[in-house]
């Protein structure tokens, strides 16, 4: 059996009663995690306009169009709702993307019209999540190196995995929404600090469903994607060939969920600067560091950071979060990065400004010995009095080798909602996503978070 | 320093109706009623009665018309279905700005995109000719640019440079700034998509509509204060980086219109595997310059070089769409009817004994001295033996419809005639063919679509 065969089997045959609970749990994690950033985004302007552009066009109403309390088409209504995710690009992160971001808006639009019950939605999600990170795991950092934003690579075909798994495909059409998904695969890394790094992730969730659901009435596509010479991997990685042990080795034995898990981010900024923040907020509540007192700040970050984290004196909200400069200013300065820091009036205080200039940022590679991948970021700054802080974080707060608390997750999700949703609703929300399992129909979900 | 998008913006802006030569005109209104002629003949194909049924499924706003299936849909899902369904019996024109590379079906992605807008937006006649060859230059401007290579690594340049033309045929019709302009590139090339290895599935065409749908999307967005980066083609994570091999940005930024690519373009006669052509031709011209009886003929030889012949897979179809695939076919229609017509491509047709005996009668003689070389062009030889013992043969370097031996008026209208008469009817037909002769003079894109729907 060759490789996409054997994935799109795995997505077939895979139920609910087969799934760990450990990976059940982590699901509803990121569900309820992504539920809550995709609220607090539903007002950014870039929302607006994508939400002012699909009601022009109209369609039939079937999905909701979370946070604006309209129904859309299917399509419409996941493109929407995967901006409004990524938008503040604060939705989690694994392996090399956003997974959530682009997985769950195609489940939750097509599993409202379905009325899907918690069960298929969670079954579904896990899935879809296998997929995108082993897509992840197959290109490597091929995507990157090529200029791809790696994210709606990975996503498209994730959604194709959820919404074949919703609309019960057999496998030959399984393998056949992977290919017209992988032909709908597209994203450039250039398009960072716009707000069509957003549009990625609603378009990644759109170009998912519009595969399985073509498929679902007949339409053809390339049944090998993901083996034949210039198939999916060739044109994101430009590797003529691959390990499909990568795609298809031990699926499920852990479920990726689990195994590498997920990261749920702590700061609404780009996951590259995370760990230099915790390291930051470290230094900063241990000793006592006022922003007045600082002379500079060095932050060591994974090289393959320094490119992306581009903007040196970010001009808006979008680009502060790709801002090593700001981010570590305002930590300073506020001694958090929450929604409320990433505020056109605070990147363009004078105060900042002059903070941000001393800030440099080295792409320096420092691996542990243990995982030999994991990167850490050092944090140093000195003062105008000649003394010097430096603090190193390996595993960043949220990762799954330092997870946020129940407690934290559920004040993220209630800080976020808080923007769109009365505090009825938002318990309400909660209850329901804690105990997914227990749902009949989504739609009941989604009505409470309209 | 501007950069490329921002170039390209600019000369879309500065470009319109008046700059752009007679002869350009002309053609692109021959590729205009070719291709509805065509999209209206694929509403009968199984693709579009999928693609019929998604559009049931999603819905939406009936403001563009989706030719012949007799319906409205939103301008970006009519672009969708009119560019699937035009591309899906490949029977529409391409063009190849690098010989060796495989050319975009240009007005499959570009048109379908500047027809919804300009029918939303009540556009004219004038309005819409301009946009649509304004795409079409960017999108042999792109390919100029960056091909074989970007071919050859596996992309559908029809989907991947198809999304630019789309985007500029849109911005033009809805008149966006320069500023405008360049966001809508900017979004367009986030959506440049579209593997080869789909090649041979329905998924073909749905690379052709797809693009045109997503470059109407990114001109509609930018036109609404959306964003993207102003560096989409030559930025570090950007289009050329990512998807293209070889770069002559000079193409792309300093020959835009000089001259209009579009004369390049080449229309095809015979509704079956571009392979197939210059075979067909051949024949022909020998049954009719010698009245060849098809009774009389006692074999015929075709020779081509061997990538041609490896393209034409059955000897003895037993489907229409095998019979696209395959000389033995077409040859034989052209030997029992002089022409090679959709009509004639029945599963019915491929099985009638006449056919069948006239089928076997046809050898296809794959020979690599045909093969295009630096001094000579790929041609092909047809050699028929008449019952008497007569030889008679002809060689064939450019089959019809392309720019070297275009369509005469005569041969694009009966093509045109026998494809819309497939789905509506004959008044329709005459006027549709009339009023697209005459496009310039058109006052209301809005008025003329109506005709389309079917």
């Amino acid at each position: 059996m060759e490789t996409t065969e054997k994935l799109a089997r795995f997505i077939v045959e895979t139920s609910y009663g087969e799934i760990p609970a450990k990976a059940i749990t982590v699901a509803k994690e990121a569900m309820l995690d992504c539920l809550g950033v995709l609220l607090a985004g539903s007002t950014d302007p870039a929302s607006k306009i994508m939400v002012s552009f699909l009601r022009s066009l109209g369609g039939e109403p079937h999905s909701s169009v979370i946070g604006w309390g309209f129904k859309t088409s299917v399509l419409n209504a996941a493109l929407a709702n995967g901006t409004m995710a990524h938008v503040l690009d604060y939705d989690d992160v694994s392996v090399g993307g956003h997974p959530t971001a682009t997985i769950l808006p195609a489940l939750l639009a097509l599993g409202e019209k379905m009325n899907a019950s918690g069960k298929e939605v969670i079954e579904a999600y896990i899935l879809g999540f296998e997929v995108f990170a082993r897509c992840c795991e197959a290109v490597g950092l091929g995507p990157r190196k090529l200029g791809f934003h790696p994210t709606p690579i990975m996503g498209v075909m994730g959604a194709a995995a959820v919404a074949a798994k919703l609309l019960k495909l057999d496998v030959e059409q399984t393998r056949m929404a992977l290919g017209l998904a992988a032909s709908n695969a597209c994203g450039m890394g250039e398009n960072r600090g716009s707000m069509t790094k957003p549009f990625h992730a609603g378009n990644a969730a759109r170009g998912g469903l519009i595969a399985a659901m073509l498929v679902s009435e007949g339409y053809t596509a390339a049944p090998n994607i993901l083996e034949i010479p210039f198939g999916y991997i060739y044109a994101f990685s430009a590797a003529k060939g691959y390990n499909t042990n990568k795609m298809t080795g031990n699926l499920g034995s852990p479920f990726k969920v689990i195994s590498p898990g997920i990261t749920i981010k702590k700061y609404p900024t780009c996951g590259e600067t995370h760990q230099a923040i915790d390291a930051m907020l470290f230094l900063v509540k241990n000793h006592d560091i006022s922003p007045e007192g600082v002379a500079s700040i060095e932050v060591d970050v994974n090289p393959m950071a320094v490119g992306t984290l581009a903007y040196k004196e970010p001009g808006n909200v979008l680009q502060s979060k790709f801002s090593m400069n700001f981010v570590m200013a305002i930590a300073l300065q506020e001694r958090k990065v929450g929604l409320e820091q990433l505020d056109d009036e605070k990147i363009n205080n004078p105060k900042t400004r002059e903070l941000m200039k001393k800030v440099k940022m080295i792409g320096r590679k420092r691996e542990t010995e243990a995982a030999g991948r994991v990167i850490s970021s050092t944090v140093r700054v000195s003062l105008k009095n000649g003394k010097e802080y430096s603090h190193e974080v390996l595993n960043r707060l949220g990762t799954p080798a330092n997870p946020l608390s129940k407690e934290e997750l559920r004040a993220k999700y209630t800080d976020c909602a808080r923007l769109c949703l009365k505090k009825k609703a938002i318990e309400r929300s909660l209850n329901l996503i804690e105990n997914l399992e227990e749902l009949k129909d989504i739609g009941e979900l989604v009505e409470t978070i309209e | 320093m501007s950069t490329v998008s921002e170039k390209i913006a600019e000369w879309v802006q500065i470009t319109n109706y008046n700059c752009i030569p007679e002869e350009v005109l002309d053609i692109a209104k021959r590729c205009i009623l070719d291709f509805v002629g065509v999209t209206l003949a694929g509403s009968r194909e199984e693709t579009a009665r999928i693609v019929r049924q998604y559009l049931n499924e999603v819905s939406g706003k009936g403001e563009s018309t989706v030719i012949g299936l007799g319906i409205k849909a939103p301008c970006t899902e009519a672009a969708l279905a009119n560019g699937t369904v035009g591309h899906c019996l490949d029977y529409e024109d391409f063009i190849q700005p690098v010989s060796s590379a495989g050319g975009p079906h240009v007005t499959a992605v570009v048109l379908p995109a500047a027809l919804a807008v300009a029918e939303k937006t009540n556009r004219t006649g004038k309005e819409l000719i301009e946009a649509y060859v304004l795409g079409c230059e960017v999108v042999y401007s792109i390919g100029r640019a960056v091909e074989p290579g970007h071919f050859l690594s596996g992309w559908h340049n029809t989907g991947t440079h198809g999304v630019f033309g789309a985007a500029v045929a849109a911005s033009k019709l809805l008149k966006l700034n320069a500023d405008e302009t360049t966001y809508a590139l900017g979004i367009a090339g986030s959506e440049a998509s579209g593997l080869r290895e789909n090649f041979g599935t329905m998924t073909k065409p749905f690379h052709a509509g797809a693009a045109s749908a997503k470059g109407v999307r990114a001109a509609m967005l930018a036109r609404l204060g959306f964003t993207s980066a102003k560096t989409i083609f030559e930025g570090r994570n950007g289009f050329f980086n990512a998807l293209c091999k070889k770069l002559e940005i000079d193409e792309l930024t300093q020959n835009l219109g000089k001259p209009f690519g579009l004369p390049q373009v080449k229309l095809k006669l015979y509704p079956c595997c571009g392979a197939a052509l210059r075979g067909i031709d051949g024949t022909l011209d020998l049954a009719n310059e010698y009245n060849i009886k098809a009774e009389e003929v006692e074999e015929v030889i075709v020779k081509c070089h061997p990538g041609a012949a490896d393209a034409l897979t059955y000897s003895k179809p037993i489907t229409a769409l095998e019979g696209k695939f395959s000389i033995q076919f077409p040859v034989a229609l052209a030997l029992s009817e002089r022409g090679v017509t959709l009509e004639q491509f029945t599963d019915d047709r491929v099985r009638e004994p006449k056919i069948i005996n006239l089928m076997q009668r046809v050898k296809l003689v794959p020979t690599p001295e045909l093969a295009a070389t630096n001094s000579q062009v790929a041609r092909a030889v047809v050699e028929i033996t008449l019952k008497g013992g007569k030889k008679l043969a002809k060689t064939v370097d450019f089959p019809r419809g392309t720019p070297e031996k275009p369509l005469s008026d005569e041969q694009l209208l009966q093509k045109y005639r026998s494809c819309a008469s497939l789905a509506i009817s004959e008044k329709a037909t005459k006027e549709m063919q009339e009023r697209l002769l005459n496009l310039e003079k058109v006052e209301d894109i809005g008025k003329l679509a109506n005709i389309l729907i079917g």
